[in-house]
């Protein structure tokens, strides 16, 4: 009945709980013995350790004064919010400088929450309209795996952790798509994000225990074999008499079918093995435990290398969420706009603090993680947490708050702050990352070039 | 008269007995209060070698077509456009002279129907990009279809929503993993339907279906002669994908799902029941169930050469997803088959809002019209809200079962004055409203027991009455610590009144800026009189603040406020229209009485695009008018129901252009169509 999670079964297992059952503790085994057997057909390429791409986005902008690093270069200090990031200060950068100017108001007049989330990874300006031709960009990460993604089982992975959504108008005559996915297919195609940790833990892996779970996958393979043939000549049926706008609704389902054909005939119908893993019938009602959840499927995705790209949105930007667990009862949004209050500065301040904290969860697990060649996940990803905005208050869109984590190989030059000497778009660091994900692009959104200054 | 001609003439009696249909109308003389009106406001920019943003009105004035000559596209662009940024308020800009709401009305009309043409006579139905299920209509449509309850909703990704509302067909994309997550669904309730029906068989050998399945199996198991075998699957077969697809299905796609259904039924361990569950799980993936295919009537003449009646299958399923968030049950459809839907429509309009499927409307349109939906997600913390010193005694005030009751009191209340034929200004001003105990409690209400919901009169001394004082409305419109007056203003205007205020200009804080200065006792009221004294702020909250303030009494989790400061709330304030209201009860009887007809409109707008899913354009006008008008007359609030299905948007759809028809229904003799 309800629209919400309000009735979510009580005694649900504690994050700690699961992870016992995962059995953290155990050495997890290197990434050669989880891939599936039907990878061997896959090319050459995947010999060598493969370069990870994922994008965790926090809403809202930052308190800037204490997210901002102290010093340049390799000699720097992180800022107070990003403590908790203390012991990944070698495996990361700090960029300051970077800009998305497609998310300034121009002629659009407001709505600079919908367009911080609508830009942030496509670096296009968002058509302002409630619902028609909505338009924006493809995002950085589906042309990494429009190129690259054919490698993998899947060829990428959105997660968010916004379970419900305030109902009517969204941000100032924006559809509410912009606001609610960063992953663009197309200009005109959001991919809409998974916000429960089972569900996506399931659609990985097949559901069920143990040696019933390979079996779950393996007859949703054969099922959706089966299914195909007589749906494609369907929708190819159905194609014909339409007009035209009808028409890329329904090739939007025929791609979305031959996604599913590519894994079918590309892939052995065994999923890896992964470790038998309890988890919560629903998102769990926790900010922290739900990122950590959906974080944990990042890291297993990328383990198994089920696939190399990932989105993964903490919240979406205007986000009113409260922080009980931190003592913060006010809503997210409604503190960015704070006048410059200290009370109000503080408490953003907590927020920031309590995201970053969750950030080195997820890069814990990376680390933790060893691959073939002896060194780790990490080692072999670059994990951009970043927000649309810098100020909420004065909902700025330049200086924003970047952190780049991994070396992507050895190829990112870690363990440094980037200050860059003037303003450059977030689209250049994109561009790189493409380039470094063996995707390149001669340009990418409002990009002025390559990012050079973060690469060894 | 031909019978295309007597059929014709019979849609057009029956649509007109509902209400809105009226092809009559002739084009009124132009007037010359618009173009005098455009120059006033908007002329500095737009005018006299101002042409900001390329807009010259004082050109586009001069390039009027003549009478019933179609205007150059892109001066229809230009006017598309002007349109559109008066309709929203975004022009003219916050910090210009507005217009009043009668004069923004004015100039709307005058836009809509001097330079784009638009007259009742030559309906523009518009296009609906092709819908697909959102996914509370898909997962009640896979339990109708098949009879299998499969929690399946939550497992889809939540679907975006444009203008308001969650039934918008160029806004519900579809992605692979949406595919996916279809494709898993169908194979798993295919499936269980093959399970359960098997197992049904197993002890005396002979078929017995459960009754939920039977829906699936109308003809019965298979009969014993071998030779009549072959065509007892291919009914059975064509019966699903007839209602699955929610349209009589054609010859080759039946012969397809039959193949499908018949491998199936020979593989080893086969069998008549697993091949028809295989056939339930092709037409759950297939596109014509995820998507809501219209064909046109081809027995009714054109309303005009670009607008054509939707055919009937077409309008059962647009009555059945709009009221029932569901497929047509089998009433519908057999009056889509014998062709009498149309004529039979104001007593299946009755019918379906007296139905409980109904709630499904109730609880989806009010959910997010009135936003009811996020009564029970939004983060509050009643501690600070209530001045508390544990966070465990807020939780209990505010406990789930009086969140849960809030939404209900809401979603009751307007299925209340909707199923009685009641005002549909009953919604504010009526003295009563759906309790139980729990939320009785929580509002101070004495005299309610248990946790049942129930009608109960409003007590004369309390401060209830109508939704502007429903905990829902108060709950949603609040920040998680405090009242925001402002939003509770703003949704007032956007909700109810349909005229917002233009967005706040870019890179301004919010309206509170200027709390710190002027120290911690000072009221909300002196905050945001500060507040407004900034020109640029002013013309906006000078329409939205007094509304908030008059719901002051109120604090964030809606309740009643007791200390002593309250007692010195001043709720009095005025609209920018000018009537002026002491509290919350005059301003709900001013929005009901004087203000009505802006009420009417607003609540038709949003029922329209939810109902046709699309946000409604310049050519709209007229439909909108016409159910104004109707309501105005019965005042009912099913009048505005009865008046959107109709509507032109409603009945009709754009003829497609220069695209190959669509293969005539197979229609087989009489039986076996949904």
């Amino acid at each position: 009945m309800s629209e919400t999670d309000s009735h979510r079964p009580r005694g649900i297992l504690s994050r700690r709980a699961v992870l016992r059952g995962l059995g953290a503790t155990v050495a997890l085994p290197a990434l050669e013995s989880f891939r599936p057997t039907g990878m061997a057909r896959v090319s050459a390429a995947s010999v060598t350790t493969p370069t990870r791409m994922a994008f965790l986005y926090i809403p809202n902008g930052v308190n800037v004064d204490c997210w901002r690093p102290r010093g340049n270069g390799s000699d720097f200090e992180l800022g107070s919010t990003l403590e908790p990031l203390a012991s990944f200060k070698a495996d990361l950068q700090v960029i300051t400088g970077l800009a998305h100017q497609c998310g300034t108001a121009g002629a659009d007049g407001a709505g600079d929450h919908a367009r911080a989330s609508a830009t942030f990874l496509t670096g296009a300006r968002p058509k302002k309209t409630a619902g028609d031709d909505i338009h924006v960009g493809i995002s950085v990460d589906q042309l990494a795996a429009a190129a690259v993604g054919n490698a993998t089982r899947f060829a990428s992975l959105e997660l968010s952790c916004d379970t419900s959504r305030t109902s009517g108008h969204c941000d100032s005559g924006y559809s509410c798509a912009y606001q609610h996915n960063i992953a663009w297919r197309s200009a005109n195609q959001p991919v809409a994000p998974e916000t429960n940790p089972r569900l996506v833990f399931e659609r990985l892996f097949g559901a069920g225990q143990g040696t019933d779970r390979a079996a779950s996958f393996a007859a949703r393979r054969a099922a959706q074999k089966s299914i195909l043939d007589f749906v494609m000549a369907d929708a190819k049926g159905v194609r014909r008499g339409l007009a035209a706008a009808d028409r890329r609704k329904l090739d939007e389902y025929l791609a979305g079918l031959r996604e599913i054909e590519r894994q079918v005939t590309r892939f052995d119908a065994l999923p890896p093995k992964v470790p038998d893993r309890e988890l919560p019938d629903r998102p769990p009602p926790a900010h922290s435990e739900h990122i950590r959840l959906l974080g944990d499927m990042l890291v297993l995705a990328f383990q198994t290398d089920s696939t190399r790209i990932a989105t993964f949105m903490l919240a979406h930007d205007g986000s009113n969420r409260s922080f009980p667990e931190i003592g913060v009862g006010d809503g997210h949004h409604e503190l960015s706009h704070h006048r410059q209050i200290k009370e109000s500065l503080e408490k953003i301040a907590l927020i920031d603090r309590f995201y970053a904290e969750q950030f080195a969860y997820v890069l814990g697990r990376l680390r933790e993680v060893k691959e073939s060649d002896g060194q780790s996940l990490l080692d072999h990803s670059m994990v951009v947490y970043a927000s649309g905005l810098s100020d909420g208050n004065r909902h700025r869109h330049d200086d924003l708050p970047v952190v780049v984590a991994g070396r992507a190989g050895g190829r990112l030059a870690v363990g440094r702050h980037v200050k860059l000497p003037s303003e450059q778009p977030m689209t250049n660091l994109y561009l790189t990352m493409l380039d470094l994900m063996g995707a390149p692009q001669t340009s990418f959104g409002d990009s002025t070039g390559l990012l050079d200054a973060v690469r060894t | 008269m031909t019978a295309w001609g007597r059929c014709f003439h019979a849609v057009v009696i029956a649509v007109s007995a509902v209400g809105a249909v009226s092809l009559v109308g002739a084009p009124r003389a132009a007037d010359a209060t618009g173009p005098a009106l455009l120059t006033q406001y908007c002329g500095a920019c737009h005018a006299d070698g101002g042409d900001e943003g390329g807009v010259a009105l004082d050109t586009l004035l001069a390039s009027r077509p003549k009478a019933g000559a179609v205007p150059d596209e892109a001066i229809r662009a230009r006017w598309i456009a002007v349109w559109k940024n008066l309709r929203a308020e975004t022009m003219p800009p916050a910090d210009e002279l507005q217009p009043s709401a009668a004069e923004r009305r004015q100039l709307v009309d005058f836009v809509s129907r001097d330079m784009l043409g638009v007259v009742p006579s030559r309906p523009d139905p518009g296009h609906v990009v092709l819908r697909r299920l959102n996914r509370v209509e898909y997962a009640n449509t896979v339990r109708d279809l098949t009879g299998i309850e499969d929690n399946v909703r939550d497992e889809l990704p939540i679907d975006d929503t444009g203008y308001g509302f969650d039934t918008i067909g160029s806004v519900l994309a579809v992605s692979p993993l949406l595919i996916e997550k279809y494709l898993a669904i169908a194979s798993r309730v295919g499936g269980r339907i093959g399970d359960e029906a098997v197992r049904a068989k197993a002890g005396d050998g002979k078929q017995h279906y459960p009754a939920r399945l039977r829906r699936l199996f109308p003809h019965g198991p298979p009969p014993d002669a071998e030779g009549e075998r072959g065509e007892h699957l291919r009914r059975t077969v064509e019966r699903l994908a007839a209602r699955g697809f929610r349209r009589p299905v054609d010859d080759e796609t039946l012969s397809r799902l039959v193949a499908v259904a018949e491998s199936a039924q020979a593989l080893p361990g086969g069998s008549f029941e697993k091949g028809i569950a295989t056939a339930v799980t092709t037409v759950l993936a297939s596109p014509r169930f995820l998507f809501r295919f219209e064909e046109e009537a081809v027995a009714l003449a054109p309303a005009t050469p670009g607008a054509v009646f939707i055919d009937e299958y077409a309008l059962a399923s647009r009555l059945s997803y709009f009221l029932w968030s569901t497929m047509p049950d089998d009433e519908l459809f057999r009056l889509a088959r014998e062709g009498s839907l149309r004529r039979e429509l104001p007593h299946q309009i009755d019918r379906m809002i007296h139905d409980r499927r109904s709630d499904a409307f109730v609880q989806h349109f009010v959910g997010q019209w009135l936003k009811t939906r996020d009564v029970e997600s939004l983060p509050l913390d009643v501690r600070t809200i209530l001045g508390l010193s544990d966070r465990k005694a807020g939780e209990q005030i505010f406990s789930r079962p009086v969140r849960h009751a809030m939404r209900k009191e809401t979603e009751l209340l307007f299925a209340h004055v909707l199923r009685q034929g009641l005002p549909a200004t009953a919604l504010l001003t009526t003295r009563q409203t759906f309790l139980n105990e729990p939320l009785a409690r929580f509002y101070g209400i004495p005299g309610v027991a248990g946790n049942e919901m129930r009608l109960v009169e409003i007590p004369p001394d309390t401060s209830r009455g109508g939704i502007l004082t429903h905990g829902s409305f108060l709950v949603v419109t609040s920040n998680p610590t405090r009242t925001s007056p402002v939003k509770r203003g703003l949704f007032i205007l956007e909700n109810l009144l349909g005229t917002p205020p233009p967005p706040a200009p870019p890179n301004v804080p919010a309206i509170e800026d200027t709390a710190s200065v002027l120290g911690k006792h000072a009221t909300m009221r002196d905050v945001m009189e500060r507040h407004r004294r900034d020109a640029l702020c002013a013309s906006c909250h000078a329409r939205m603040d007094p509304l908030g303030l008059a719901l002051e009494q109120y604090n964030a989790a809606g309740q009643w406020r007791t200390d002593s400061a309250a007692a010195t709330i001043d709720t009095a304030g005025r609209l920018v229209t000018g009537e002026s209201f002491a509290d919350v009860r005059e301003l709900s009887e001013l929005i009901a009485g004087k203000r009505r007809l802006d009420f009417y409109r607003c609540l038709t707008e949003k029922m329209l695009t939810y109902g046709i899913g699309r946000g409604l354009e310049y050519f709209d006008g007229p439909a909108v008018n016409t159910i104004v008008h109707q309501v105005e007359r019965d005042k009912r609030l099913t009048t505005i129901v009865t008046g959107v299905i109709a509507s032109v948007p409603f009945q009709m759809r754009r003829a497609v252009a220069a695209a190959t028809p669509p293969a005539p229904p197979h229609q087989p003799a009489g039986k076996a169509t949904p």
